[in-house]
């Protein structure tokens, strides 16, 4: 038995391979499916972890420090532990971008600068670029994670936009690398509403006993006074995790039906082409119990090879996904070899269902079983009797190319799809940005000057000007399109107008005078388009509001200059090009690394479905390729013919592709996203990353089609 | 116009070096029906590889029209046999996928051209009905005839017949033989026929018999 079995294994190298392949890909799918979706919990993780290198009992205070609140903790830890080695802290929470709408909170600790090495020293943290924060400022050091996140750099301003935060700007002086996310900062950081309390050390294996010590010590003051330390956080993970747990679960049992079910169809098909094999076996006086013992054995061997080629795949697409997206993000994957092991699911799952179907096929007679062996499909043949064009007849007369070209649709219509998803998430917010890229607006506190230092470069341009908003249609939710307010001399100076307009009159871009159906609140008397205007941008001739500054400038690096500048003022708001810049990368980033991750997986997925198909088309073939080279037809003519019927599949499996994205968007735009503002039907990311899936695979065909051609010996047919 | 000097095929082993084809030296001219006969595996169908360029020779010389064609490149021998050459074996080798007259103009050079011969052709091997089926839509004897038309589209020089009748029955395989002997005939083309049975070549002009690789000419005895 053992030997028929290795005879199959060899003569059939390519069916087996791509048997163990798509296992493989089914396996490691499912993996990296569950890390991916494990990394939103993997990076709050990290946040909590900063409560198993010390204890904070702390208490919110919207007038600064609570005396009273820090003599009953004083009073606690002196009684209980020594108050000598707890470090005063006041606590601002700062926003963690985790892919857009989701986010989480870190603290940002306001301590001494004494105090620094100690921090750093008991979290496993330490400096990874910058210097400390100087005493009384606004400086701050945070987790590199963060940086990335969020897009920021050291030497930038950070503003924050979160209710939970502090009020005010930070200037960045420093990263943090290591275990956990937090940041430090000069103490006051909270001035004004905020949290408070105290840091509490103690050695390895101690944290927990003097945690719940602590607890139970001030039992009597929570709510007001909360106790965090490595116990809460445990019980926080463990809560957080449960969810994380079942929403894993679920996409791995779609992700297991479904490879489940390809594979059981690939194996369905091998059993119909080995129809005969069966019969001629059955005839020869093999039982159905030993075929069936020898088909099992089979799948066995090819589903456990599938296995372990896809949980190691598994393994090294997951560093590499965290390298590539997610490290780059802030954010952190889940990498858990161990807990893939249910990824066993589906190779067994294959080898039992295989089961059932050849007990239908050797339930058959046998006579019955031979003569359905040897019946043929010929739809195709048929139907394309006189196609004169030579690379068409092979395509549409077989069945060969059928796989490569439903892959090759599913997939560019993918891509299109997320892409104009992708746009009309995005482009609405990118584009309201337009006007505010080389401009800077500011609104100072009420009954605060505007600092007249910032108008006296040469570099900057200022005008009076007032703001008003207007809401533009997101695919979820809506974006703020900015319109200043400026005097009609001020709007003629800076839109380089030929005349002065008159008051009442909003000048906008094309792309804003076709959505203007919010507008009425503006209580414009004329509309007029301006070349000058570009997006979603306009402006409003009229006698502008007080408080509000309009600064223009031509270098880039202005607009940082003009934050650092205002960073101890009182600005009530300050819109220029990284407000929106942060907005967009934050909306965007999901569906980015969505995006990116599709693409990429299905890139692979693609090549390999392609080079298979090829070398299957190309290798059932040979015959034809010897005939053709009996007869006299050169390699480069036979070459021609494959690679242009490669190339007609492909593209215009792509412009299918292409055709069924866009209608596919069209139909969901029109139905459930009417008003959606996209800036094009097709984005240039999109286009390229179409363009680059389609080389590839053309590339990589036309390859294993080189290689082929030029192998074939003019005898083999004939030999064979 | 064919001419074979010192022309010898061996098969290194790990052992000994086994020889298809011995020391051959022949001369063919235009016109002639060239028979080749022996039992299976004695080194006919090598010979006929070896001079349709199919097979390189392990030694000798192999002049087509005067010209030395064994170290000509692939593609120059390609040329050759799609412009000189026609090749009918025994199993039929058609491309499973085209039509009857899609098989048959497969190697034209000149399409147009072949087009026009083509109603000829299919019209003297009696296929003109089954120009638009396919391979497997045929009878034995119908592939044959195909493979047969598509040898002949290009007029060739030289027709190279490798156990043509070998999978037909004895009417079939007369008809074959008959077919290809009137077109060389008529064309003043060379046919040089593989067989294993004698009584398929009998009235050949020349005769050859090969055994364990030794060709020898036996005309006369046949």
């Amino acid at each position: 038995m053992f030997k028929y079995i290795w005879l199959y294994f060899k003569r059939r190298p390519l069916r087996i391979l791509a048997f163990i392949l798509v296992v493989a890909l089914g396996v490691g799918a499912s993996m990296i499916l569950g890390s991916i979706f494990l990394s939103f919990g993997e990076t709050r993780n990290r946040i909590s972890a900063v409560n198993e290198s010390w204890i904070t009992i702390q208490y919110l205070s919207s007038n600064g420090r609570d005396s009273r609140l820090d003599e009953v903790i004083e009073k606690t830890l002196s009684e209980t532990f020594g108050f000598s080695d707890a470090i005063k802290v006041d606590i601002a929470y700062l926003s963690y971008n985790l892919f857009g709408s989701a986010r989480a909170n870190f603290p940002v600790y306001g301590i001494r600068q004494t105090d620094i090495p100690r921090l750093l020293r008991e979290s496993e943290m330490q400096i990874a670029r910058g210097t400390v924060f100087e005493r009384d400022s606004r400086d701050i050091m945070v987790s590199g994670s963060f940086l990335k996140a969020d897009r920021l750099e050291v030497g930038q301003i950070y503003e924050e936009t979160l209710e939970m935060s502090t009020p005010g700007q930070y200037s960045i002086v420093a990263s943090l690398k290591g275990p956990s996310i937090f940041g430090l900062g000069p103490a006051g950081i909270s001035s004004g509403g905020g949290t408070y309390g105290y840091m509490i050390f103690a050695r390895e294996g101690f944290l927990m006993a003097v945690e719940n010590e602590l607890k139970n010590a001030l039992v009597e003051y929570m709510p007001s006074i909360t106790v965090n330390g490595p116990a809460s956080s445990i019980d926080r993970i463990r809560e957080q995790y449960a969810g994380y747990y079942t929403g894993v679960f679920f996409v791995n049992l779609v992700v297991a039906l479904i490879f489940t079910v390809g594979l059981t169809m690939l194996n369905s098909v091998s059993l119909r082409e080995r129809r005969k094999e069966y019969g001629v076996m059955s005839a020869v006086g093999y039982t159905g119990g030993s075929l069936k013992v020898r088909l099992l054995i089979e799948s066995s061997i090819q589903a456990a090879l599938g296995w372990i080629a896809g949980f190691l795949a598994g393994v090294w697409t997951i560093s590499v996904l965290e390298k590539r997206f997610f490290e780059p993000a802030g954010l952190f994957l889940r990498n858990d070899p161990v807990g893939s092991f249910y990824t066993l699911i589906i190779p067994l799952a294959v080898v039992l269902l295989t089961q059932f179907l050849i007990t239908g096929h050797l339930k058959r007679d046998l006579i019955n079983l031979l003569r359905s062996a040897s019946r043929e499909k010929g739809i195709f043949r048929s139907r394309f009797r006189d196609i004169r064009t030579g690379w068409l007849r092979y395509p549409v007369r077989t069945g060969a190319y059928t796989p490569l070209f439903v892959n090759v649709v599913v997939f560019v219509a993918l891509i299109f799809f997320f892409g104009s998803l992708l746009s009309g998430l995005s482009d609405g917010i990118r584009d309201g940005g337009i006007f505010f890229e080389n401009r800077t607006y500011v609104r100072m506190a009420d009954g605060v000057e505007f600092p007249s230092d910032i108008t006296s470069s040469p570099e900057v341009k200022s005008f009076k000007a007032g703001l008003e908003k207007l809401r533009i249609k997101l695919l979820f939710g809506t974006s703020s399109v900015y319109i200043p307010v400026l005097s009609p001399e001020d709007a003629r100076a800076l839109l380089l107008l030929n005349e002065t307009p008159a008051t009442g009159t909003l000048l906008v871009s094309k792309g804003l005078s076709e959505r203007l159906e919010d507008a009425a609140s503006l209580g414009y008397s004329k509309v007029e388009v301006s070349a000058v205007l570009k997006g979603l941008s306009g402006v409003m001739v009229a006698s502008p509001l007080p408080g509000g500054t309009l600064l223009t400038y031509d270098t880039a690096g202005e607009a940082e200059k003009i934050r650092r500048s205002l960073l101890f003022s009182q600005t009530e708001m300050i819109l220029d090009n990284s407000t929106f810049e942060k907005s967009y990368k934050q909306e965007t980033q999901f569906m980015k690394l969505i995006t990116e991750i599709i693409i990429y997986l299905q890139f692979f997925v693609v090549m390999v479905i392609g080079v298979v198909t090829v070398i299957r088309t190309v290798s059932a073939r040979r015959s034809e390729i010897s005939i053709r080279s009996i007869i006299g037809l050169k390699e480069k003519e036979t070459r021609r013919m494959l690679s242009a019927e490669l190339a007609v599949v492909i593209l215009s499996a792509a412009a299918m592709g292409c055709l069924a994205g866009l209608t596919v968007w069209w139909i969901m735009k029109s139905i459930f996203f009417q008003g959606v503002y996209t800036s094009t039907l097709v984005s240039m990311p999109t286009a390229l990353r179409v363009s680059l899936m389609v080389l590839s695979i053309l590339v990589a065909g036309f390859l294993t089609v080189r290689f082929f051609a030029s192998r074939e010996d003019p005898i083999a047919i004939i030999e064979r | 116009m064919f001419e074979l000097k010192d022309v010898a095929l061996l098969y290194e082993t790990r052992k000994q070096a086994l020889a298809a084809l011995k020391s051959t030296t022949l001369k063919i001219d235009r016109g002639e029906e060239i028979g080749i006969y022996g039992p299976s595996g004695s080194g006919k169908s090598s010979l006929l590889f070896i001079m349709s360029t199919l097979k390189d020779p392990s030694r000798g010389e192999v002049k087509y029209d005067g010209k030395e064609i064994t170290a000509l490149t692939p593609s120059a021998k390609a040329e050759l046999r799609r412009k000189e050459f026609g090749f009918v074996f025994q199993e039929h080798f058609l491309v499973n996928h085209l039509t009857v007259r899609e098989n048959v103009l497969l190697p034209a050079s000149d399409k147009k051209d072949a087009r026009k011969r083509l109603e000829e052709i299919l019209g003297f091997l009696g296929l003109g009905e089954l120009q638009k089926r396919f391979p497997f839509e045929l009878s034995l004897g119908q592939s044959q005839r195909v493979a047969i038309a598509r040898a002949l589209i290009n007029n060739p020089r030289v027709i190279f017949a490798d156990e043509p009748t070998a999978s037909l029955d004895r009417d079939n395989g007369q008809k074959v033989v008959k077919l290809l002997r009137s077109y060389c005939k008529k064309n003043n083309a060379i046919l040089i026929m593989v067989s294993h049975s004698p009584e398929m070549i009998e009235g050949f002009g020349r005769r050859f018999k090969v055994e364990n690789g030794q060709v020898s000419e036996v005309t006369a005895n046949v």
